[in-house]
């Protein structure tokens, strides 16, 4: 929103702002701005001092033309400074005759572009100036000619004379959607006369002496429309405005049209409400009714567009069809244009939420819409709105007005608000003087009746409708009192504070981090989420997926799983550099529960509704281009991340296969026999699918967050005193009989054989961790193996309690465990045997 | 002296002076002294001598036997030597890149995280979570902004397809799926919905951050369609704003480790009233105007304010009885001005060449 403080200015009596502004603040107009109005909630985002470069122009006479004789397009011009007469030559089309008027920057001046004027040789003619046009003077749009002035204007006279207000200082305000009323000058001068004392002023208006006519407007739908003020005026000409109102829009970001346009658009500035002009003759019997559309009712709006309105679009219609999709866009059939004679002037009031509907429903946001969806005013400033508009077109564009009227639909009630001032201490922790609270609220028009010295009954004024209760007159008085003078002050002395908790899924997810982190990955953050083909590979159906109604980059499913992720930053890395990609996240995967699930608590309700979030823990690794990089690095990642929070993993057979993991080169990982995430090779699809190079070789793990098991306080264990004695074990088995299997039917075996008659027997002894001591040396796939098999290597080591063991009975538990674990191995692969 | 005798000690001189070893010096002693050996063997000739030369014969013999041993001590004295000092002669380059396991890192927003979370719990807030996707009556309705209402405009929402879950039909829910209209479902644009989680659940004092993923339809180079926010909320009898005042300059000390002025500047967020922005003392300068502060000594941090008594009556906590604050600001440009990364797109692409400079 862009505020002209010449705008402002003109709100108060003559020179009482720049004398308030100087006394509050000698940094100058700028800062001094910046500060107040910053400090008032309205931000100044930027702040352009204007016009400077004007200071030097001036009204230039046309003399004489000729043309140019070595130019087509240039013309050489004797221009009167009203002084003496110069020579300048001018290459515009749009030159007046003589005795013509123009603005004429002479040698020595300096344009607001920065442009110095000098005497110049054009083609071999001297030039003595410039006459120049808005654009070059920066008070218009229209770069199409010279700005021509008018006639009666005298020559020599200084252009800033002529024009009031053309030197400027420009505010830039980012405006919150609570205060539609900052979104007119009138709005932002309550606020800034308030601040610094002065009575706001504003221009004067007259009601019209037309006689009221009902007759002109009526409201059907009276709960979408508060107010329909509207006004006919006769044998009034469309022209183009004079140069002040041009350069006043222009000031604050708006363009010129015509003068009808221009004085609604001025309105809309000056008081922040939208007002509309339609071509009263093409209205059919020139009365309007307020209404819903028709289902389908067909209107072209006045930038050409066709609709088809809903029944819950408002329109202002004539007797007949829709002439406006009211509040946010005219229609084309009744708009102004050059031969406009006869107008009905619309100001009104209608609902906010109906607004804002329509709006979006058809791809609209006006700067009619935009305020009237935050809410204008339905009280004084309506009228005052209205009759601003009137005056300026009579001034303007000629005419009278002969017939008016206030149509009435339902307002929204104005509330009567208790304010207790003690509450404003007991929220703010700093008290108001009752001095300034009068003279806050006073200034910004809330009636106040003191019925106690601690309670005020206040009636907010209708050009604030975000002052609905007793907090928002709070807020108010600590806006104009300053919120830098809220102290720091604790409520609580610290060490009066219960004491704080983390959230247990967060801590095991960050440490599951810093494992990770340790065994050498790096954190990365993907986005969560990703185009549907990065999620067809994985075991998630579709009709579970979650998705996004409106994506951006494509991106339309919430992540099933963090592979896609992980794979997208590998694909980005493999194609920047030959460097290794290690790589982990700790994220949310999404997906629709398969049933539903019953929730509890008090927002079970709305937890019902919601897809399943699950906290998981992921990682890659690749080895890249430089080589080495084993499978069991990425099972290793993920063993380590789990040591991390002091569970003890192990990968083993997956309970069923992984879709998105290589068939071969895929495990399971388990805490004491809960099964709590995967690790395996990438399967190669999906390589091929992320368009990586065919044979490479990725390794993933995924952690389920939320299943790993509870740790258990650790029970110490006595130490044995005894050496134990090794025995290595030579198998033969088949390629897919798992390595976690084969320990398993050892340990099984041994436990079997466990448990002595004279109590201390030899044993399969305790590894570190209390794991059965059992090593895995090698897996050997050379020569002397039959096709479709290994020979593992183990080494299980024995021990007693309370002795040393022999070699005899060590060998004998050996082999009696060896053949019993051979035997159970054999009823899945019958080829299982020793070497 | 006996020619046995000296033929032997010549001998085993010869052989001392080509051992190099401790164990063939052993072997030596053992083949000399040992209980075979050939000089023990010639002790035990001499029960064979006449009896008066036995005595002369002891004597030679003894002296021969204390020759070797002192010949042999002295050769593995000298051997010790050389072995230790060929030891000491050993030279390894400890410079060589150490053996160990690749550094890995923690990305710099999950470093901010941690640290704001560790900091706001010293000060006795405990950590609330959230969903993700979130129904707009927790997004929005609740946090007193409603549908069509232009404060919605604040946040450009991303919507989740609503689902029909399969069994939905012959449970009691069922009504409430069906009603689950477009809309209604979005991501959440902050973490306050946590807010209004956590009143719906507890009872006053309520004292807790929220931090986590938020997202919004943005996407340019200072705007990532996901992005993170930290969230503070402080509910009891008589909590005032000049509370949050002290509480975030608490919080500047924990932090940033200065106590660190704090700036309100009025501002609207509909769950707030009243609502400020709020910037802390610049933490690169210390208020004295840097380039990172643009020579204002302050650096703008978030929005805050007092909890709208709208938002209350939602959660069910009498306004008449409780007041409250709450805070809210960015983590994602916190780290980048902290770490002053140049782009916002290298916070999210996973390039390790970025992600190793935060060990
Ligand atoms: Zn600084």
């Amino acid at each position: 929103m862009k505020i002209s403080h010449q705008w402002l200015s003109e709100m108060f009596a003559e020179g009482a702002l720049d004398a308030a502004l100087a006394a509050w603040s000698a940094e100058g107009k700028g800062a001094a701005y910046t500060r107040l109005l910053t400090g008032l909630g309205l931000e100044v985002e930027a702040v352009h001092a204007v016009g400077e470069g004007v200071r030097s122009i001036v009204v230039g006479e046309i003399r004489g033309k000729s043309p140019h004789p070595k130019a087509d397009k240039l013309t050489v011009v004797e221009l009167f400074d009203g002084t003496g007469v110069v020579q300048v030559v001018c290459g515009a089309s749009n030159l007046p005759p003589l005795g013509g008027k123009v603005a004429f920057a002479p040698v020595g001046a300096v344009l607001p572009g920065g442009l110095a004027i000098a005497a110049r040789e054009l083609r071999g003619v001297p030039s003595q100036g410039m006459i120049c046009s808005e654009t070059e003077l920066e008070i218009g749009a229209d770069d199409s000619g010279i700005l021509v002035l008018p006639e009666d204007w005298r020559a020599g006279d200084r252009l800033v004379d002529r024009v009031p207000g053309i030197v400027d200082t420009i505010l830039e305000l980012g405006v919150t959607p609570n205060r539609p009323d900052a979104l007119g000058h009138i709005g932002v001068a309550r606020d800034v006369g308030t601040k610094l004392g002065i009575p706001l002023r504003p221009p004067q208006v007259r009601r019209p002496d037309a006689p009221n006519t009902p007759g002109l407007v009526t409201i059907a739908a009276t709960d979408r429309c508060g107010r329909y003020l509207g006004y006919v005026l006769e044998d009034m000409s469309v022209q183009p405005s004079p140069l002040w109102m041009r350069v006043r829009l222009h000031r604050v970001g708006l363009r010129a049209i015509s003068n009808v346009v221009d004085v609604t658009n001025f309105v809309l500035m000056e008081c922040g409400q939208p007002l509309h002009a339609f071509d009263r003759d093409r209205l059919v019997e020139g009365r309007v009714v307020v209404r819903r559309a028709e289902r389908d009712e067909p209107m072209t709006t006045l930038d050409g567009t066709q609709k088809l309105l809903t029944a819950d679009d408002l329109v202002i219609a004539d007797a007949s069809a829709p002439q406006a999709l009211a509040g946010v866009m005219g229609g084309a059939q009744s708009m102004v244009h050059a031969g406009t004679h006869h107008l009905l002037l619309e100001a009104a009031w209608f609902a906010p939420p109906g607004i804002r509907a329509t709006a979006r429903r058809h791809g609209y946001a006006t700067d009619s819409s935009y305020r009237f969806e935050r809410g204008v005013d339905h009280g004084v400033g309506l009228e005052r709105a209205a009759l601003r508009a009137l005056g300026l077109l009579i001034e303007l564009a000629g005419g009278r007005c002969t017939a008016w009227t206030d149509a009435a639909g339902e307002r929204p009630p104005q509330p009567t608000i208790a304010l207790r001032l003690p509450r404003v201490a007991a929220l703010l922790g700093v008290d108001v003087p009752v001095d300034t609270a009068r003279a806050v609220l006073t200034g910004l028009e809330v009636q106040v009746r003191e019925d106690s010295p601690e309670v005020w009954t206040c009636v907010a004024p209708t050009h604030r409708p975000d002052l609905r209760r007793e907090v928002d007159l709070i807020e108010e008085l600590m806006r104009f009192h300053g919120l830098d003078k809220v102290p720091a002050r604790l409520t609580v002395p610290a060490e009066a504070r219960a004491a704080a908790h983390s959230d247990p899924i967060t801590e095991l997810g960050d440490r599951l981090a810093e494992g990770l982190r340790d065994a050498g990955l790096h954190e990365h953050v993907a986005m969560a989420f990703v185009a549907e083909s990065k999620v067809e590979f994985f075991a998630v159906p579709p009709e579970r997926r979650v998705r996004v109604e409106n994506p951006m980059r494509a991106a339309g499913v919430m992540r099933t799983h963090m592979l896609p992720g992980l794979l997208d930053a590998l694909v980005h890395n493999v194609a920047r550099h030959t460097r290794p990609v290690r790589l982990f996240e700790v994220g949310r995967t999404y997906a629709w529960p398969e049933r539903h699930v019953p929730k509890d608590g008090p927002t079970a309700a709305i937890d019902v509704l919601l897809p399943r979030e699950r906290a998981v823990a992921a990682a890659l690794i690749y080895a890249g281009a430089r080589g080495g990089g084993e499978a069991r690095e990425i099972t290793g990642a993920a063993v380590q991340a789990l040591a991390r929070v002091g569970l003890r993993a192990r990968p083993i057979d997956p309970p069923a296969p992984v879709a998105h993991l290589h068939p071969g080169v895929q495990a399971a990982l388990a805490v004491d026999g809960t099964v709590v995430g995967e690790a395996g090779e990438v399967h190669p699809d999906l390589v091929r699918a992320w368009d990586l190079p065919e044979g490479t070789r990725v390794f993933y793990a995924e952690i389920d967050i939320e299943a790993i098991p509870p740790r258990a306080t650790a029970k110490a264990r006595d130490l044995p005193r005894f050496p134990s004695t090794a025995r290595d074990l030579s198998l033969e088995i088949p390629l897919t009989l798992s390595a976690a299997r084969v320990v398993a039917a050892l340990t099984a075996a041994a436990s079997q054989r466990a448990g002595g008659k004279t109590g201390d027997e030899v044993r399969l002894a305790t590894d570190s961790f209390g794991e059965p001591a059992i090593e895995v040396l090698e897996d050997y796939r050379g020569a002397g193996v039959p096709a479709g098999h290994r020979a593992l290597l183990l080494r299980l080591h024995y021990a007693a309690e309370q002795r040393s063991v022999t070699d005899d009975e060590a060998q004998a538990l050996h082999t009696s465990i060896v053949t019993a674990a051979c035997e159970a191995l054999r009823a899945a692969a019958p080829t299982v045997r020793p070497r | 002296m006996p020619a046995r005798l000296a033929t032997q000690l010549a001998a085993f001189q010869e052989a001392l002076a080509r051992v190099d070893s401790e164990a063939a010096l052993y072997e030596l002693q053992v083949a000399y002294l040992g209980k075979k050996g050939t000089v023990t063997q010639l002790r035990g000739e001499m029960g064979k001598l006449p009896p008066e030369q036995r005595k002369g014969f002891g004597a030679e013999w003894n002296r021969v036997r204390d020759a070797i041993e002192a010949a042999l001590e002295e050769r593995r004295t000298y051997l010790k030597d050389q072995a230790r000092r060929l030891d000491l002669a050993r030279v390894e380059d400890l410079t060589l890149p150490p053996l160990r396991p690749p550094a890995g890192t923690l990305h710099p927003l999950s470093q901010t995280r941690r640290r704001l979370s560790e900091s706001f719990q010293r000060l006795g807030f405990s950590l609330a979570v959230g969903p993700h996707v979130e129904h707009s009556k927790y997004n929005f309705d609740d946090l007193n902004v409603p549908k069509n209402h232009p404060a919605r405009d604040m946040a450009d929402t991303f919507f989740i397809r609503p689902h029909r879950h399969p069994g939905f039909d012959d449970h009691s829910d069922n009504d409430a799926a069906m009603r689950l209209r477009a809309g209604e479902l979005v991501l959440r644009t902050h973490t306050s919905p946590v807010q209004v989680r956590t009143m719906l659940t507890q009872k006053p004092p309520i004292r807790i951050v929220a931090l986590g993923t938020t997202f919004r339809c943005d996407d340019d180079a200072t705007h990532s369609p996901m992005f993170h926010q930290i969230e503070g909320l402080y509910v009891d009898r008589g909590v005032t704003m000049a509370d949050l005042k002290a509480t975030l300059m608490d919080f500047t000390r924990d932090f940033y480790g200065r106590r660190l002025d704090v700036r309100f500047r009025p501002s609207f967020f509909p769950f707030v009233e009243p609502g400020a922005e709020f910037d802390i003392g610049c933490p690169f300068c210390g208020g004295d105007g840097c380039n990172l502060c643009k020579r204002t000594g302050y650096i703008e941090i978030g929005g805050c304010g007092m909890v709208h008594p709208a938002v209350f009556e939602a959660c069910g906590i009498d306004p008449e009885v409780y007041t409250g604050w709450a805070f809210g600001f960015g983590v994602d440009r916190m780290t980048m001005s902290q770490h002053a990364v140049p782009h916002l797109r290298h916070m999210f692409e996973g390039d390790v060449r970025f992600l190793e400079q935060f060990p």
